[in-house]
């Protein structure tokens, strides 16, 4: 259940604080005809519903602060860069800090941000419950915060914008199945192997659950083991050689990520074993995500398929909400309800000339399912299973960040 | 007396001796008993014998360099990011990839600039300690911090396109651990049967000391870290090939597994004590305990973190027995 009420008076009280304090601050010095954002300098009433002034911040969205984490990976850099492509589209200053793969730096920043002149704030939280109080706390001041790619465990935020991990293990799940079936249609048993992320984290978890429930349901698979490749490529190499060279082959291999996916296609070509579908021998490959290097092989046929997300859509659609939602006084009935569904015809992303394709013109990430996940809205994206019809296609975005 | 001594005192001299090289080699028997546990209820883990080594062999340059700094009573925090700022950035010179600077496709040149870019920054390290006065850990975690980052401001992607004669050296497995094990022999034979040997075991135990019998330990720290640093850019090289490609996250991390192999093979924390052939033993032992946890039905994914944890610190308390047996043998003044 959203906490509507609470929220209202979460944000009254903020509002009250933020007048407070700028009251308090207006008093000192007298204002030194600066450049800054300040409306009409005096004692303007300050609140957050005032008239728009000629610089910003009130009800209007100027300023993104975001924090992310920024560690490496052509997926990371995708989903940042069209964050930034977006915002300069739409003439928003976005401000990126990386979280060091820390959560107290991304708390640090969130209340940075929260007390400097940001408008809104985008989280792709490090970990779901440790940003949580900063989180609210800026909420609270008056500053929303909308979350993308990896969700909060505050109730109070307005949006997630993301897939579901479950769901795209889940669909790794079937597209092995297809596989299976049609690489060995006369077997009775199928060995397949899972290679999961680190331990703790909430995307390896849902990931492997996916998949492992989908290959529960099914008779003739036999989940050989659950590998940890800690969503790293030599890991994943390393552990996935050792294990096929002192266990056998198997049937099919599922990985949680493209760093592992690739890693795995790097054991098999290592053991001799990487094979083209529809050839003797051929070791049937899911994974998540799509990339730059994964797309190519599933061209080959030496992966079946892989649920790609639509990252480059996650911090647009939130900030088109975001807007939304800011520039309505920070009214929650311009997010769509939990339980409904949005389609291309309800919410348009603009399409953008950038690395030279129309970014966005495709509405991948349709239809959005409105869901509720730890108490607030949830706009689950739609995943795209790459295959080899559709590997080339421009719409992924592995084939626009090459 | 001779007529009375009993075969193991005529095959190892005195029994105290005897003891006392036990205890210093101790790596070998726990490893033996660990490959008979492991043959007994996870043999299919040697199927993949040449595997696990090959594996190992970026891991174990990383061990040489970490137990070689230990040896001179310093430590080196700075080799996973060493490693993986070295291969990036020749990646980045090698790699024809689209955001890559594809400036040579020489090989040659970029096994001389892994390298020497190792050096340099070991190099570096090294002069801020000695000739600066820097703490070691201080330095070397600035150092660790600096070139993580920098590597990720470098590049967000994998490099691709690298020169193959430059990633066979690390994807041909026997010579990968050829490398890694002639790095091992040179490192032991020069740690035993010269001064510069020497010099690292006496700077170990007193810094003081070395200097009062004339060691220029200044130079001799920076050519220790010159080295941790080539050490670590061959590490580098060796996962690159191993990979086939430079992933971003390349080498980070692996410091506390250098650290943790070090200890288990005996390198003392506090220098001038340990062999490089224990931390060699130590490496495989890592290995093949992480490669039969793998290939274990009975254990989870989600529990290998916490038994390798629990190996740690039973190595860390043998090696702790070991030093009071030690001394208690060395008290007894028959030595």
């Amino acid at each position: 259940m959203r906490s509507s009420n609470r929220r209202k008076i979460l944000k009254s009280t903020g509002a009250a604080i933020t007048t407070i304090s700028l009251a308090g601050c207006s008093g000192n010095g007298g204002g030194d005809g600066g450049d800054g954002g300040s409306s009409d300098g005096g004692s303007g009433d300050g609140g957050t519903t005032g008239d728009a002034g000629s610089g910003g911040g009130e009800n209007s969205l100027d300023k993104i602060g975001m924090s992310a984490y920024v560690r490496g990976g052509s997926w990371i850099t995708a989903y940042i860069e069209a964050a930034e492509f977006y915002a300069e589209d739409q003439g928003i200053e976005l401000d990126v800090r990386p979280n060091q793969q820390s959560a107290q730096k991304q708390v640090s920043d969130i209340r940075e941000f929260a007390n400097g002149d940001h408008d809104a704030i985008l989280v792709g939280v490090w970990q779901t419950g440790a940003a949580e109080g900063a989180i609210n706390q800026a909420i609270e001041g008056g500053t929303p915060v909308f979350a993308t790619n990896a969700d909060t465990a505050s109730s109070e935020i307005p949006l997630y914008v993301g897939f579901s991990n479950y769901d795209g293990g889940a669909s790794s799940g079937e597209q092995m199945l297809n596989a299976l079936e049609e690489q060995y249609p006369d077997k009775d048993t199928w060995r397949v192997l899972n290679i999961r992320g680190p331990q703790g984290n909430q995307s390896a978890n849902q990931r492997s659950q996916g998949f492992v429930d989908v290959m529960a349901e099914e008779d003739r698979v036999e989940l050989v083991q659950t590998l940890n490749g800690e969503f790293a490529r030599d890991v994943a190499q390393s552990t996935v050689q050792e294990f096929i060279q002192a266990n056998g082959r198997v049937d099919g291999i599922y990985s949680g990520n493209l760093s592992m996916g690739l890693g795995v296609v790097g054991a098999l070509r290592n053991l001799d074993m990487l094979v083209e579908r529809g050839e003797d021998g051929h070791i049937c490959l899911t994974q998540m995500d799509g990339s730059p290097e994964v797309n190519p092989l599933v061209g080959e046929g030496m992966i079946d398929a892989a649920v790609d997300q639509p990252n480059y859509f996650y911090n647009p659609i939130a900030m088109y909400y975001m807007r939304e939602y800011v520039e309505s006084g920070m009214d929650d009935s311009v997010i769509p309800e939990v339980g409904s569904e949005v389609t291309s015809d309800q919410l348009s992303i603009e399409p953008g000339q950038h690395k030279d394709v129309e970014l966005w013109s495709e509405p991948i990430w349709e239809p959005g399912v409105m869901r509720e996940q730890n108490g607030h809205p949830w706009f689950r994206t739609n995943s795209v299973v790459i295959t080899q019809d559709n590997f080339d296609q421009p719409f992924l975005w592995g084939n626009v960040w090459g | 007396m001779a007529t009375e001594q009993g075969f193991f005192e005529r095959t190892f001299g005195d029994r105290d001796d005897a003891l006392l090289t036990l205890l210093d080699n101790m790596i070998w028997p726990i490893l033996g008993i660990v490959l008979i546990g492991v043959l007994a209820f996870v043999p299919q883990t040697f199927r993949s014998a040449q595997l696990i080594l090959w594996g190992a062999v970026p891991i174990g340059l990383l061990v040489l360099a970490e137990s070689l700094c230990l040896l001179s009573g310093h430590f080196d925090l700075s080799i996973g990011s060493i490693a993986g700022f070295s291969a990036m950035f020749t990646g980045m010179i090698l790699g024809t990839c689209p955001s890559c600077w594809a400036l040579t496709t020489s090989p040659w040149i970029g096994f001389a600039i892994i390298l020497l870019v190792g050096s340099l920054i070991g190099l570096v390290n090294g002069v801020m300690i000695a000739k600066v006065g820097l703490n070691p850990f201080l330095q070397t975690l600035a150092f660790l911090i600096i070139f993580e980052g920098a590597k990720t401001a470098m590049q967000t992607q994998p490099v691709t396109g690298l020169p193959s004669l430059y990633t066979q050296v690390g994807s041909t497995p026997w010579f990968a651990i050829g490398v890694m094990l002639v790095a091992f022999l040179i490192a032991g034979l020069v740690l035993r049967y010269t001064s510069f040997g020497q010099a690292v075991y006496a700077l170990g135990s007193s810094e003081h000391s070395a200097r009062e019998v004339g060691i220029d330990t200044e130079r001799l720290i920076i050519i220790i870290y010159t080295i941790s640093g080539i050490l670590s850019a061959l590490a580098g090289l060796m996962l690159t090939g191993f990979v086939g490609v430079v992933p971003p996250l390349i080498g980070e991390g692996l410091v506390f597994q250098a650290f943790a192999g070090a200890v288990i093979g005996g390198i003392s924390l506090f220098g001038g004590r340990g062999k490089i052939t224990g931390a060699l033993g130590g490496v495989i032992l890592i290995q093949v305990i992480q490669s039969a946890l793998n290939n274990s039905p009975v254990i989870g994914a989600t529990q290998i973190q916490m038994i390798n944890g629990i190996v740690l610190l039973t190595a860390i308390l043998l090696y702790s027995t070991q030093s009071k047996l030690r001394a208690r043998i060395l008290a007894s003044g028959s030595v």
